[in-house]
């Protein structure tokens, strides 16, 4: 079963390091910028 | 589906059911609450879209075209939603559609609770067509289908955010575009109907274990976070106990280190899990 995890309102100085941890823990990770200028990093995890 | 869908409004207006508002307003009707989001329905920005030559361009219009639809379509559905608790959706003629989906319904689920419903619903409905009553349309039906309608987003999201994660090549805008499209039915009443028709009661459970889990949280920084985060990085056998730990102490779904590191869901917990796992 996949999962996806979804973190809001990332800032551009924490970003980075929020992307490493998520795919240190075995996620595939997308990014996109929010209108108001945050990020929102979106993790997938594989089917167990 | 499609065909499904068309069937089902054929019915309605079989029915003389037009004046029913059966479903929540699409996401291209522009209205003043959405106007900020109207620039990602208009077709020159699918067009400027495609047309982008660099992955990361592509990428990035890819995915503010889809969250943009998502968020309207969610602001719909919650208006929705709220009217249809508030019994302000218009009710004024036949409900033979309704009958025909209900009582298949209960025709093939096992589940017994939601089985007497629908079969209750259905009769009643057929009982009492002319003079259908409201009460129990809105205070037994409705729940049913709004379950089923939010499990159904919630598995079409999943698959959605499953392919954000992948690059243009593999997952186009235009196969995003056809699953926000799977997105919106899945929150509409024939959208559940059909859901919950097509379900038959020995696959019912396992589909809703198979419902793709989807997690959202905000970004907090906290004192606890980075002790967590060093304690988690300096030993496997630490990644192993804060995953028990989760496990044991917080409401499946259960989160991953980095979402339990970072969401503003998880402050008492993480101040639990420091205390319990004497995390430096």
């Amino acid at each position: 079963m996949s999962k996806v995890e979804i973190l809001e309102d990332v800032s551009d100085s924490e970003v980075q390091k929020v992307v490493e941890n998520f795919k240190r823990a075995g996620a595939q990770v997308s990014t996109t910028r929010q209108d108001n200028g945050l990020w929102k990093v979106v993790a997938t995890f594989p089917d167990k | 589906m499609k065909k499904l869908l068309l069937l089902f409004c054929l019915l309605l207006f079989a029915a003389g059911c037009s004046t029913m508002q059966g479903y929540p307003d699409r996401s291209d009707n522009y209205e003043s609450e959405l106007s900020a989001l109207s620039e990602y329905f208009k077709p020159e920005t699918i067009s400027e879209c495609i047309k982008k030559t660099s992955e990361n361009e592509k990428r990035l219009c890819r995915d503010n075209i889809v969250h943009a639809r998502i968020r309207a379509i969610d602001i719909n559905f919650n208006s929705f939603q709220q009217a249809a608790t508030k019994e302000h959706i218009q009710l004024n003629v036949g409900f033979d559609w309704a009958v025909l989906g209900l009582g298949g319904a209960g025709a093939v689920i096992d589940n017994s609770n939601t089985q007497a419903i629908l079969a209750a619903i259905s009769g009643g409905l057929t009982g009492a067509k002319g003079s259908i009553d409201k009460n129990v349309y809105f205070e037994k039906t409705m729940p049913v289908l709004l379950a089923k309608m939010i499990a159904l987003r919630k598995s079409v999201l999943a698959t959605i955010y499953k392919g954000l994660s992948l690059d243009t090549t593999e997952y186009p805008l235009i196969r995003a575009l056809n699953d926000i499209d799977d997105y919106y039915n899945a929150g509409t009443i024939p959208g559940a109907v059909i859901g919950i028709t097509a379900t038959s009661g020995a696959t019912i459970e396992k589909a809703e274990k198979e419902i793709k889990e989807v997690l959202v949280g905000k970004y907090v920084k906290t004192e606890e976070g980075p002790r967590i985060e060093t304690f988690w990085k300096a030993d496997k056998n630490n990644e192993a106990r804060l995953n028990e730990w989760i496990s044991k102490n917080i409401e499946p779904p259960f989160p991953s280190i980095p979402l339990f590191i970072y969401s503003d869901k998880y402050h008492q917990e993480r101040k639990k899990a420091i205390d319990e796992l004497k995390i430096p």
